[in-house]
């Protein structure tokens, strides 16, 4: 039982490598027809967080960016966890009110397989990084580069699939999931700013009883 | 109890002993991400002049300080006077003092004198107030005035405040003055007018322009002025360039060529920011070079000293705001003789705080020279001497691995650089080393290579099945 599903697991996770090529039809089939989705896009998102950290870590003293030695694997794990999260909620709640067809499930996986390039091209640039001088460094830059534009067009094209839009619609509910994430950061630093008032006022209040009371 | 008393007596003279090493200032250096980390002293406060056992001198507000030989000549603005001081020895020997002299006017005097300059045998004064300068010969002797030059640009209200004056081996005069912002007023010999030199850019605010654009024509009058800074200081080195330096937050000093161009090297890691690179930008007033070319910039904010090679690399920091010897409140002026001594007037302390290098920045001093020199080979074991008493200073390990790469030592060079955080070295080591590597490996690789080819031939038939077993596997 466990065995078949592992298979089907990793049959899955071997598509993403061919909806990274095709994203139109293969995002379409990995919603529709591929079995053990979203266990596959929990690896891929696992695969993703080491591939980033070991980019911070073992990268070639030439293209370190920063120290490694401060960096903290914990926030690298969730400045990963934290941007695949809000996206997936808010994107849904968004196309929910755009006709989308996709769940907030759908979003997730397409979301996770869209990263997939991370994976494929960071552990060839991290090898390449100790064998280039700082001349050869525009190799980095370009591999840096073609991993943006990938996971972005894998991103839009797989959600146009997902959702049954024009690239135009998804262009646009994309740009609104951004807005709407910058609101909801605004909205969440005013309420911790109110609890914190909130909290300081009680506080207030308790002391002076206590000191009314002696 | 007779051994106690021993112990004691030897741990009451050890603190005595080391309190002539104390430090009333904390040192540091900046590391690869520009934040301060801890460093050796380079220089520590050894006596003053003015206070303490040199009480014999008396100053008031000393402005401008020159060293010349032996002879230190200090234009002591508040008694109206030049103040020469033989400083060969730690009690400084008032050699003679400049305030009144006979010119063609008849009885003449100093009025408020802030700055002097010696060249060979000719002593220049700044004298202020009297908006003019005096020429005297070193024993004193008075030998002509340079009077206010002609300057077609100016209007007739404007004050002439010589307050710095420099001299190149040339005869050239540069002139500071207070308040003039077109640069500084550079004069033949004789004291006529030739031109504004190293004219301050001005600099835009873009907040303010943006500001203006909204502003009615009355408002934007009422606003200040774009003008460029004035110059502070200057100083001429022996090859003639001019070092000058201003308020500003970035070149604050500037090397200035004879096309009034700054030369200075920028491409070192604290870029073109002198003093401290955090928070607010240092007031810069003075700047010296001493014998092996390093620039020493004193900043009045803080009351530190920053001790750049010629690079641009900084290698000592010292000096503090307090009351403390070798701390200042309003420091104006930095000399240094040529044994390393440094001189720093302080204006409102009415002294003058000498500082000598330490053990640790003696070495530095020696291994910097080298360095910049080329002799990477001899300054090795000088930067190792320096590291075993500051592993933090960079510039040590970058000046060995300079050294490795010269005798083609690449894996201690990559090494070094690394440990230095020098990227550039490097990236040049790591090609030499690369070439290197890929020579010996190159059988090695030709044989697998080969191999990978044989088995591949053997086994194509097998091969070539794959690609159809993934697709069975992945779309069943």
């Amino acid at each position: 039982m466990i065995k078949t599903k592992l298979k089907d697991m990793f049959s899955t996770l071997l598509y993403g490598f061919h909806a990274c090529i095709h994203p139109f039809e293969g995002f379409y089939n990995i919603k529709h027809f591929r079995k053990q989705n979203l266990p596959a896009a929990v690896v891929i998102l696992l695969a993703t967080m080491v591939v980033i950290i070991l980019k911070m870590q073992a990268t070639g003293f030439l293209f370190q960016v920063g120290n490694p030695e401060r960096n903290n694997v914990l926030l690298q794990v969730v400045a990963v966890l934290v941007p695949v999260g809000v996206w997936s909620v808010v994107n849904w709640s968004v196309t929910t009110l755009f006709e989308g067809k996709a769940t907030m499930r759908n979003i997730f996986i397409t979301t996770c397989f869209s990263l997939l390039p991370m994976v494929i091209l960071y552990i060839p640039q991290v090898i390449l990084s100790h064998f280039f001088t700082e001349e050869e460094g525009s190799f980095m830059m370009i591999i840096d580069a073609l991993v943006i534009i990938w996971v972005v067009w894998l991103l839009l094209a797989g959600l146009a699939s997902v959702q049954d839009y024009t690239m135009v619609k998804t262009i646009v509910t994309s740009v609104v999931t951004i807005l709407a994430i910058i609101a909801l950061i605004f909205l969440l630093a005013v309420f911790y700013s109110a609890i914190q008032q909130l909290v300081s006022f009680f506080s207030t209040v308790f002391n002076e009883l206590t000191y009314w009371i002696r | 109890m007779k051994k106690v008393l021993c112990i004691l007596a030897a741990a009451l003279t050890l603190t005595v002993t080391c309190s002539a090493a104390y430090s009333p200032y904390y040192t540091y250096n900046y590391n690869s991400d520009l934040e301060a980390v801890s460093s050796a002293a380079s220089y520590l406060p050894s006596y003053s002049i003015g206070s303490g056992e040199n009480t014999h001198i008396s100053l008031k507000t000393p402005s401008d300080l020159e060293i010349e030989g032996d002879l230190c000549y200090v234009a002591d603005t508040g008694n109206n006077r030049i103040v020469i001081l033989d400083v060969s020895q730690r009690r400084p020997e008032m050699v003679r003092q400049i305030s009144t002299f006979t010119s063609e006017q008849g009885e003449d005097a100093l009025k408020q004198p802030s700055g002097v300059c010696v060249i060979g045998n000719e002593l220049y004064v700044a004298d202020t107030e009297n908006h003019r300068l005096v020429v005297f010969d070193t024993e004193g002797n008075f030998l002509r005035i340079i009077a206010q030059p002609q300057i077609d640009t100016w209007a007739v209200d404007v004050e002439y405040k010589p307050s710095k004056v420099g001299v190149d081996g040339n005869g050239r005069i540069y002139v500071v003055g207070l308040s003039v912002t077109e640069g500084i007023i550079q004069l033949e010999p004789d004291g006529t007018f030739v031109r504004f030199f190293g004219s301050n850019r001005v600099v835009v605010d873009f907040y303010e322009l943006a500001l203006r654009f909204f502003l009615s024509k009355e408002a934007q009058k009422m606003r200040i002025s774009f003008i460029p800074v004035e110059y502070s200081n200057i100083t001429v080195d022996k090859d003639n360039f001019v070092y000058a330096t201003c308020k500003a937050d970035t070149n604050q000093v500037k090397k200035l060529n004879t096309s009034g161009n700054n030369i200075l090297r920028t491409d070192a890691r604290t870029k073109n920011v002198y003093g401290d690179i955090h928070y607010q930008s240092a007031n810069i007033v003075d700047v010296t070079v001493d014998q092996s070319g390093n620039l020493f910039v004193l900043d009045s904010r803080r009351g530190k000293i920053f001790q750049y090679n010629e690079l641009g690399d900084l290698l000592a920091i010292f000096g503090g705001n307090g009351t403390a010897v070798g701390t200042f409140t309003t420091p104006t002026a930095i000399d240094c003789t040529e044994d390393g001594r440094v001189f720093v007037s302080d204006s409102a302390k009415n002294t003058i705080a000498v500082f000598e290098a330490t053990d640790f920045g003696t070495l530095v001093n020696e291994a910097n020279a080298k360095f910049i020199k080329g002799d990477y080979q001899e300054s090795m074991e000088t930067w190792k001497q320096v590291l075993k008493r500051n592993a933090n200073f960079d510039l040590a390990y970058i000046g060995m691995g300079h050294a490795y790469l010269q005798t083609g030592d690449y894996e201690q060079a990559l090494e070094c650089y690394e440990m230095g955080k020098y990227k550039k070295g490097y990236s040049d080591a790591y090609a030499e080393h690369r070439t290197k590597l890929l020579g010996d490996a190159f059988p090695w690789i030709m044989t697998v290579l080969l191999i990978v080819v044989i088995l591949w031939f053997i086994f194509r038939k097998q091969i070539a099945k794959i690609p159809a077993k993934i697709k069975a596997f992945v779309d069943p």
